[in-house]
């Protein structure tokens, strides 16, 4: 059960940061600005791209803990 | 700098990376492991990032901007994915042995040999460029830094070129890191160590330039950035311009995505060399991070890379090399110089290492083993022979990529390189995620779908590239194959408008899974395909349960599959091996004709060392097979499966059977006991009220039955018949109290107490009696006893019953009672000390039952009820206390009972 569960998570995860990742969304950024002195579309692209690993550390920290817990 | 000390550095280099690995396999043999780690893992993974994210990234970042980092946003977005994907391929790989992705597909089909080799060729096609472009980055990283001002001469041949040599020293070392043993696991620690090690160098050297780049020589990222907006050529690259950029960005994503799966070193490092799918949890996040840093610095190196060097007096892919020469540090240099050798040496290593497993096991050998006379003339040499074809592999897999590089990579750069080769291995996806998740893909499928991929990516992809190096027409891209305008290589059935490599992967990729759904769905499955089939897509289903069902029926002789082990791993080990297995399983090994799981299971090992077809093979040479009907394979593995699960619920069922069974016969052993209680204190009660009875009737009849009695006398019975009367009565009250308070009704009426007030009081009801007996009693309280909550005539009534027992059994005249108070450890303790004859010591703790006395009638006269302690022991239960008694015979005893102050 909570095998299917980590399996759902992760694959909502990875289907959401897909759609993060391109287009149609990338072309919301895709304009010439800067933010803090970095083109906007590059900003964008790293910083999803650091939320995303964050975003499976968590979640993947957080099943290991209780999988510690369990044993 | 002086090429004598860079070849030094770089001879050194590999020398380090010698002793690391020969340090990992040195602990692993030790059984401490380093490799058995997830760090180790992230790390290997890593083994990704070459020679082109090291050099090419920088290049392709000035002519496209953010577009080359869509090759590492793919593989981050496979990761949580992998969870799912990578971990069920790596339990297949297990349970069947499976040791390249030649082997796995053509496991999945059937055990094919045919599919074998085709997914070995294409691998070997699609990866030779890459490698031809690893060569191309190391040496030509090597003449930059020896010869920075020096036009690059790459004209020579061989001899007196530098990349020749190159190739020579990497052939040698990857010979001495990958055929050292020969395994049926195929696991390589010591090289996974190394690689490691390597993923580490590149990281920190990278990081290096990008922060001198970033902070040394500009000031900041926004600096270069508020500098290259200058430029109108980096400015443009800031944002995606055509429709052509935004798609040709979502086909990268896919075809990394891929890429990081289906690469031969990628899969090897992932599945073969894993040793704990656990190790998944971690690589999840660290992988994508290494990504991540590895590419933080790329665009700041190459928009600093172009405000250095105007008018592209250096060539972009360059860069990373060039800045830190130009500003004269050799340190840096040197250390750049070495991670993109090590970003070259670890792809080239790992990469040639898994082609030449695929080329021995699914190309070499199934072709040798097919005839039978070569069988036998090699027949215990088989184990060098497997070696020798793999070394020689190594060799020729070496030396095609050095030609390749001199004749056609010369003409490109190292990404569009690159890309085309994850355009080849792509071609694997339909068949291997169909094949673990789509039980009906069958043979025919896979095969037309892979060969239709293949060719369609050769026509789109390579051909283009074979006509910039003149082996073919220009008019086949400017008309088409014969002039048919819809057969344009780089514009095929009139697509236009998309990058080269987005039009090759979508023309392939999708004729490719057209071709294998519409085929296996127009096909049918042999037996052992189909059983293949069940077990790849159910993977973890059946491996939690049975190692792996066998399935194989025939008459095969132990001797010759002992023998035939044997060839491969030595008669000792074969022999102990077997004896292993056999033990485990309770296999008799005496039997002439060989039992079906140990013809499975030396299949399996076999597979291990020769590849899953080459096995199969050999094993039917031995044996007699009979054909299992895909009927019987799906009984045989449900039945395995069903057989389990049903022997699990009984086993669970029967220890809740025993369970409920004990208890039961405890509660029936607890029911008999009270049972037998309540008779017994029935007749005692009976008995006690008897004695009384009986002396009150014969006093009454004597009086009755003598009028004339003396007046004194029949007082004195009179008397008599009163005092026993009272005894009843007493006696009939303690029964309805005992019974109060064993069915729970008596309530105690709580109130704040002094225990001195207490004993006190009980030491004035009794002083009258003592008197008469002229007995002392002392009473020694503590200076200090807390107040506490409890039910004060109750407490009366144990005291007095335990002081009037101390009357009772003290001689008259010599007697001495002491009562005792004292508070300790949040209990107030109160003693009743006597010198009377005390009580022996078998009978201290029965004392407190009911009616004990009683039972010893015969010994003892009663002096009272029998139930005055018993009572007492359920009044100090009420208050959480506890009785007891110390005594010795002779010299009197002591009852204490103490109650816990809240």
């Amino acid at each position: 059960m909570k095998e299917k569960l980590k399996n759902q998570k992760l694959l909502v995860l990875g289907i959401v940061f897909m759609i993060l990742f391109n287009f149609p969304i990338l072309s919301i950024v895709n304009h010439d600005t800067k933010i803090k002195g970095i083109p906007t579309l590059y900003f964008y692209v790293f910083t999803i791209w650091i939320l995303f690993i964050g975003i499976i550390y968590w979640s993947v920290r957080n099943e290991e803990q209780e999988i510690n817990k369990d044993e | 700098m002086n090429s004598v000390v860079l070849i030094l550095t770089s001879l050194l280099y590999l020398v380090f990376l010698f002793g690391v690995a020969y340090w990992a396999e040195q602990r692993s043999a030790k059984g401490k492991s380093i490799v058995n780690n997830p760090y180790i893992y992230a790390l290997s993974l890593a083994v990704y990032c070459t020679a082109w994210t090291f050099y090419g990234s920088v290049g392709r970042a000035v002519t496209n901007g953010i577009e080359f980092i869509s090759v590492y946003i793919g593989p981050s977005l496979m990761m949580p994915l992998w969870w799912i994907v990578l971990r069920k391929i790596i339990r297949i790989c297990k349970v069947q042995r499976i040791t390249s992705i030649a082997d796995f597909i053509s496991s999945r089909y059937g055990k094919n040999a045919t599919l074998g080799v085709i997914v070995t060729i294409i691998c070997i096609l699609g990866i030779l460029p890459y490698i031809a472009i690893q060569l191309k980055a190391i040496s030509n990283s090597f003449l930059i830094v020896t010869q920075p001002d020096g036009e690059i001469n790459t004209q020579h041949f061989f001899i007196g070129d530098l990349a020749f040599y190159i190739t020579i020293v990497l052939s040698i070392f990857t010979i001495i890191f990958g055929t050292r043993t020969i395994d049926s696991t195929e696991r390589h620690e010591g090289m996974v160590a190394a690689i490691a090690a390597e993923s580490i160098i590149k990281l920190v050297s990278f990081l290096l330039v990008g922060i001198f780049v970033s902070y040394f020589i500009f000031d900041g990222i926004s600096d270069i950035f508020q500098k290259a907006s200058h430029i109108p050529a980096l400015q443009k690259v800031f944002v995606f311009h055509s429709e052509q950029d935004t798609a040709g960005w979502f086909w990268h994503l896919l075809l990394s995505m891929m890429a990081i799966m289906f690469l031969p070193r990628q899969f090897q490092v992932s599945v073969i060399e894993n040793v704990d799918e656990k190790h998944l949890n971690k690589a999840l996040w660290l992988f994508p991070l290494y990504l991540l840093l590895i590419n933080f610095f790329v665009i700041p190196i190459a928009m600093g890379g172009v405000l250095l060097f105007p008018n592209h007096a250096i060539n972009s892919d360059e860069y990373v090399l060039a800045i830190p020469l130009k500003f004269n540090q050799p340190f840096i240099t040197l250390f750049t110089y070495i991670g993109g050798f090590s970003a070259g040496t670890s792809m080239i290593i790992v990469e040639t290492i898994a082609l030449s497993v695929m080329i021995s096991n699914n190309l070499v050998m199934p072709a040798l083993l097919k005839s039978a006379s070569l069988q036998e003339k090699l027949a215990g040499n088989f184990s060098l022979l497997v070696k020798t074809i793999r070394r020689t592999s190594i060799v020729l897999i070496l030396l095609m990529a050095y030609l390749y590089y001199k004749t056609i990579a010369e003409h490109y750069s190292l990404v569009s390189n690159g890309m085309v080769s994850f355009a080849a291995v792509s071609q694997f996806g339909p068949a291997i995620i169909g094949g673990i998740f789509w039980k009906n893909g069958t043979q025919k499928g896979a095969l037309i779908g892979l060969l239709v991929g293949v060719f369609i990516w050769f026509y789109t992809l390579v051909l283009p590239s074979m006509v910039g190096a003149g082996f073919f027409p220009q008019s086949i891209i400017d008309q088409g194959f014969m002039g048919f305008s819809a057969l344009k290589p780089l514009a095929l059935f009139g697509l236009e408008g998309m990058d080269s490599i987005s039009h090759g992967l979508f023309w392939s990729l999708l004729l490719n899974i057209f071709c294998y759904v519409c085929f296996s769905l127009n096909s049918y499955q042999s037996s052992i395909e189909h059983n293949q089939a069940v077990i790849f897509v159910d993977i973890f289903e059946y491996s939690e349960q049975v190692e792996s069902p066998t399935i194989w029926r025939g008459t095969a002789y132990f001797s010759d599959i002992q023998l035939l082990l044997s060839n491969f791993l030595g008669e000792k080990r074969a022999e102990k091996i077997l004896k292993l297995y056999a033990q485990k399983h309770k296999i008799r090994l005496t039997s002439v004709i060989a039992e079906p799981q140990i013809v499975s299971y030396v299949e399996k090992l076999l597979a291990g060392i020769v590849g899953t077809a080459s096995a199969r093979i050999m094993i039917s040479s031995v044996s007699k097979e009979e054909k299992i009907s895909t009927e019987e394979v799906i009984s045989i593995l449900k039945s395995s499966q069903s057989l389990l699960s049903a022997n699990k619920e009984l086993k669970r069922k029967s220890i809740a059977l025993e369970k409920a069974t004990t208890e039961l016969k405890e509660a029936n052993e607890i029911l008999q006991k009270t049972d037998k209680l309540k008779d017994d204190f029935l007749s005692t009660v009976a008995h006690e009220i008897r004695t009384p009875l009986t002396s009150i009737r014969a006093l009454s009849e004597i009086v009755f039955d003598n009028p004339e009695m003396d007046l004194n006398e029949r007082e004195h019975f009179l008397g008599t018949v009163v005092k026993e009367s009272d005894r009843l009565s007493r006696l009939i009250n303690q029964v309805l109290d005992l019974e109060k308070y064993e069915s729970g009704k008596q309530k105690l009426i709580l109130e704040d107490i002094d225990i001195q007030e207490v004993v006190k009081d009980s030491i004035d009801a009794l002083y009258q009696q003592a008197k008469e007996k002229e007995i002392k009693v002392i009473f020694m309280p503590d200076r200090f006893t807390p107040r506490f909550e409890a039910d004060k005539d109750k407490l009366i009534q144990v005291v007095v019953n335990l002081l009037s027992n101390a009357i009772k059994y003290c001689e008259p005249q010599k007697g001495e009672i002491i009562l005792a108070t004292h508070y300790a450890e949040g209990c107030v303790y109160t003693s009743v000390h006597d010198n009377g004859a005390g009580i022996d010591k078998n009978f201290q703790r029965l004392i407190f039952d009911k009616f004990f006395q009683a039972e010893d009638q015969t010994i003892k006269k009663p002096k009272g009820s029998g139930l005055g302690l018993a009572i007492s022991k359920k009044i100090i239960a009420l208050h959480n206390g506890q009785i007891w008694v110390e005594s010795q015979v002779g010299k009197g005893s002591k009852f204490t009972f103490s109650i816990p102050v809240v």
